[in-house]
């Protein structure tokens, strides 16, 4: 059950994130020094170490799959009921990657670099905010 | 680096498949590399106390394995994570200590009681202290991912797509180890393994099956490493670490989208130039294989194999004890025990003396360890005489 899942604990650093993703937003960190972007969320800018320049970006919220696979194997009681499951490996348009699930389609449809965007979905005992993709409009 | 000094001049592997046989909630990672660093002193033909030098990996304590094994005074000491990519780090630091002049004689030892602890690669942390790695992981726990093979399905996945590879193209390597670890005799697994039985295998982390996972297993391997001038006092034939080199390849994820090529072709190109060895020059090869992907991928990166044709290379016997390139000539991890690197290491070694009996590599003089992983390593070993 997703309310079982094992979810991130909500620091300071991340809380910004978690913020924007209860408005439905994907945001992430960048550098005001030299506009790299990075997820997940930290305290300095992996270029440039500094964390003064370091501020959030609200983001397109699009993404491609890059690659994905079907968990057969029981690592968590929290999928149980859901095993086999597919876990996606995504690309945001921005450059940062995530780990994710991709919703409103099987496994057996995805395709190399298909196109996603981004929602979110309660998980945890806390419902927290996790993104989660779905094929992007034709 | 240029060429080292270096040479190995003990091996020890407890017995692997005795030790599977039954599982012992007291079996320790202690007693496992203490038979271990047992068994390279006699294999060596050295005294206990001309070590004075000892590195452990996934044995925590330091303190306490010197202490049991009447090591009081190490020149050098150190304790390496129990992570796979260390074992080929650790014979390194081995060989840059000694050539620094800080320790003459170094014993590289190991201790896996993960099977018997019920130790698994993957799943949940549990509760505990705000911890920074841990907290990071759970962004990947949510979505109910974990595991090392997991994130290397998914790069084999891909990879498949980019070469037209059909399904099953990977099951060569698990029959090549399994008919290997046959002629070993204390490799764990030697049930004989047909391509039926590896496609008919459960799927782990899909696509990978069953048989493309290395097992879990207890046992302890040491590996002594001093310089060439003294190994030549020694009673074995000289095994020389011809040359050695490495880099980190970290990411926030174990995924990387170039199938860790930048970076083995890196220690691919500096290993050669300081070795002066190149792929054909490779008399067997032992290779990580945590996962079978990881084997293409280190063919192809290394330059036995074309990008995208290692998992034809490994096809029409190529990689069998007499063929072109032997490859994990003892089983393997997924056949004769997952030690992490250090039973390849060991099989390096013993290839190049001749003393591997029925799955020995005729005419075996120069052999090569290859670990494709966030910490990219690989040796040359060469028999001198």
């Amino acid at each position: 059950m997703k309310s079982e899942r094992t979810v991130p604990t909500v620091t300071p650093t991340l809380a910004p994130h978690f913020e924007a993703a209860r408005e439905g937003k994907l945001a992430i960190q960048t550098c005001t020094s030299c506009g790299g972007h990075w997820f997940p969320p930290m305290s300095n800018c992996p270029t440039c170490l500094k964390t003064d320049t370091v501020t959030w970006v609200e983001t397109s919220g699009e993404a491609t799959l890059w690659s994905w696979v079907v968990m057969h194997q029981p690592y968590f009681k929290a999928f149980k009921d859901e095993t086999p499951y597919p876990v996606a490996f995504v690309k945001l348009k921005e450059g940062p990657i995530l780990i994710s699930a991709i919703d409103g389609v099987e496994a057996s449809e995805y395709t190399f670099d298909m196109p996603l965007t981004v929602g979110f979905e309660p998980m945890g005992a806390d419902d927290l905010p996790m993104p989660v993709f779905r094929p992007a409009a034709a | 680096m240029g060429q080292t000094k270096a040479a190995v001049i003990g091996v020890g592997t407890t017995d692997f498949s005795a030790i599977y046989r039954q599982k012992d909630p007291f079996r320790t990672e202690y007693a496992l590399g203490l038979e271990a660093l047992d068994l390279a002193v006699a294999d060596a033909g050295i005294s206990k106390d001309d070590i004075d030098g000892v590195l452990l990996s996934r044995i925590d304590g330091y303190e306490m394995f010197c202490s049991m094994a009447g090591l009081r005074y190490p020149k050098v000491v150190n304790t390496y994570e129990g992570a796979g990519r260390m074992a080929g780090v650790v014979i390194q630091h081995a060989v840059a200590l000694i050539e620094a002049g800080l320790a003459t004689t170094i014993a590289c030892v190991y201790g896996n009681n993960g099977r018997s602890a019920g130790a698994t690669y993957g799943g949940d942390g549990g509760g505990g202290a705000y911890n920074a790695r841990l907290n990071d992981a759970k962004f990947d726990m949510a979505y109910g991912m974990t595991s090392p093979g997991a994130y290397v399905s998914m790069m084999y996945r891909r990879y498949a797509h980019d070469y037209n590879v059909p399904d099953g193209a990977l099951a060569p390597i698990a029959l090549s180890n399994r008919a290997n670890a046959q002629k070993n005799p204390i490799a764990v697994m030697k049930a004989d393994l047909t391509e039926e039985d590896y496609l008919s295998s459960r799927f782990i982390a899909e696509p990978l099956r069953l048989y493309d996972y290395c097992m879990i297993n207890d046992g302890g391997v040491a590996i002594i490493v001093t310089s060439a001038e003294r190994a030549r006092d020694t009673k074995q034939p000289v095994v020389k670490i011809v040359a050695t080199e490495g880099v980190g390849d970290l990411t926030n994820y174990y995924t990387k989208e170039d199938n860790f090529r930048a970076s083995s072709e890196e220690v691919a190109a500096r290993l050669r130039a300081s070795s002066g060895v190149g792929p054909d020059d490779v008399d067997c090869v032992q290779i990580y294989d945590n996962f079978t992907p990881i084997v293409l991928f280190s063919l192809e990166h290394f330059g036995f194999a074309p990008q995208g044709e290692g998992w034809q290379f490994i096809q029409k016997g190529r990689i069998a004890l007499d063929g072109e390139l032997p490859i994990n000539t003892s089983g393997g991890h997924t056949s004769e025990g997952y030690m992490q690197g250090w039973g390849l290491q060991v099989e390096a070694v013993r290839q190049l003396r001749g003393e591997c009996g029925e799955r020995q590599v005729a005419n075996a003089r120069t052999s090569q360890y290859i670990c494709v992983s966030p910490i990219v390593t690989s040796h040359i070993f060469q028999r001198e005489d």
